[in-house]
């Protein structure tokens, strides 16, 4: 039977993150600094989201000299259906709720 | 960086990412790849960290977690069949001891192979479980062994009287000194492999979106 759960919010945060670059591919830390979540949070999503087939992986074409090719990520189109369908984080949520307090003043 | 310099963190990492099973690797390659550009000390060793966690869960725990169960299940396996024949004076364990372990040693192995989709990685786990399985075993035999011997005054294994007075260190190594640990891996051995080789013959079906 399929399952269709509902993600968590550090899943949705990566999902959304990952939306917001569009066709563009990103790199794991780079994921881990924007969402201000660990490495230990981040890849077992990628990795879940992968094997859903929500995210698509790619090795870098030309690294730098002297450095590995590194792994890039970007949504599929079904990855990109649950971004939509993605929940705001708690996190966003939280920013939102500030954001009208803190730029009231300064407005 | 300048060169190739082996830091803690590359290091742990790189350790950590070993016990990885084979369709996992990549992703082990993909989080030492993303190490390599992480240029401060901190933050590197913040990541090295993190992802350990992550390479051990997904790695090492799904090996360890079904060979410490099946090695749970061994003990109880042996505790229980202990206490009913000794309650109800039957001829010793050995029916149980010998037999009844095969399914937690298949079942550790189908588990791991399965998520894994891996028959080495199945069996690898079962190997673990059968180490655990075994020390189980010898501990709990070792344990009971001496309550049998006090209570009907026979061998836990076998039900036999012994021909002359024995101590408690033959009662504890009576598995050994028999040879009947032979026995149990005989009939033990097949059945991780079974289990691995079914495990990884099964796919599971990716989830619908």
């Amino acid at each position: 039977m399929a399952r269709d759960r509902r993600p968590s919010p550090q899943t949705a945060a990566v999902l959304r993150a990952l939306a917001a670059q569009g066709a563009q591919w990103s790199h794991g830390y780079e994921l881990c600094t924007r969402l201000q979540l660990k490495a230990g949070t981040v890849y077992p999503i990628l990795i879940r989201l992968a094997d859903q087939g929500h995210v698509e992986a790619s090795w870098e074409a030309a690294p730098p000299r002297g450095r590995p090719a590194r792994h890039l990520y970007r949504l599929t189109e079904s990855g990109l259906e649950r971004a939509r369908q993605a929940p705001a984080t708690q996190r966003q949520d939280a920013l939102r709720s500030l954001r009208p307090a803190v730029e009231g003043p300064l407005a | 960086m300048s060169g190739h310099r082996r830091d803690f963190a590359e290091r742990l990492l790189g350790l950590a990412t070993l016990g990885l099973p084979p369709r996992r690797r990549g992703w082990g390659q993909a989080m030492r790849a993303e190490l390599s550009a992480i240029e401060s000390t901190a933050e590197r060793q913040d990541f090295a960290l993190s992802a350990a966690r992550a390479a051990l869960r997904q790695g090492v725990a799904l090996q360890l977690i079904p060979a410490l169960a099946a090695s749970l299940a061994v003990a109880a396996i042996v505790l229980i069949a202990s206490r009913w024949q000794l309650a109800s004076g039957g001829p010793g364990v050995l029916g149980a001891t010998v037999f009844l372990p095969a399914l937690p040693l298949g079942v550790a192995a189908f588990v791991a192979g399965r998520r894994a989709h891996s028959f080495r990685f199945g069996l690898r786990t079962g190997a673990l479980a059968v180490l655990g399985a075994f020390s189980a075993l010898f501990v709990m035999l070792a344990v009971e062994g001496q309550v049998w011997m006090q209570r009907v005054g026979v061998f836990m294994l076998d039900g036999d009287p012994p021909r002359v007075p024995v101590g408690a260190g033959e009662i504890a190594l009576d598995l050994i000194t028999t040879g009947m640990w032979v026995g149990h891996l005989l009939i033990w051995l097949p059945w991780p492999v079974i289990g691995a080789a079914l495990g990884a013959a099964i796919r599971r079906h990716p989830v619908a979106a």
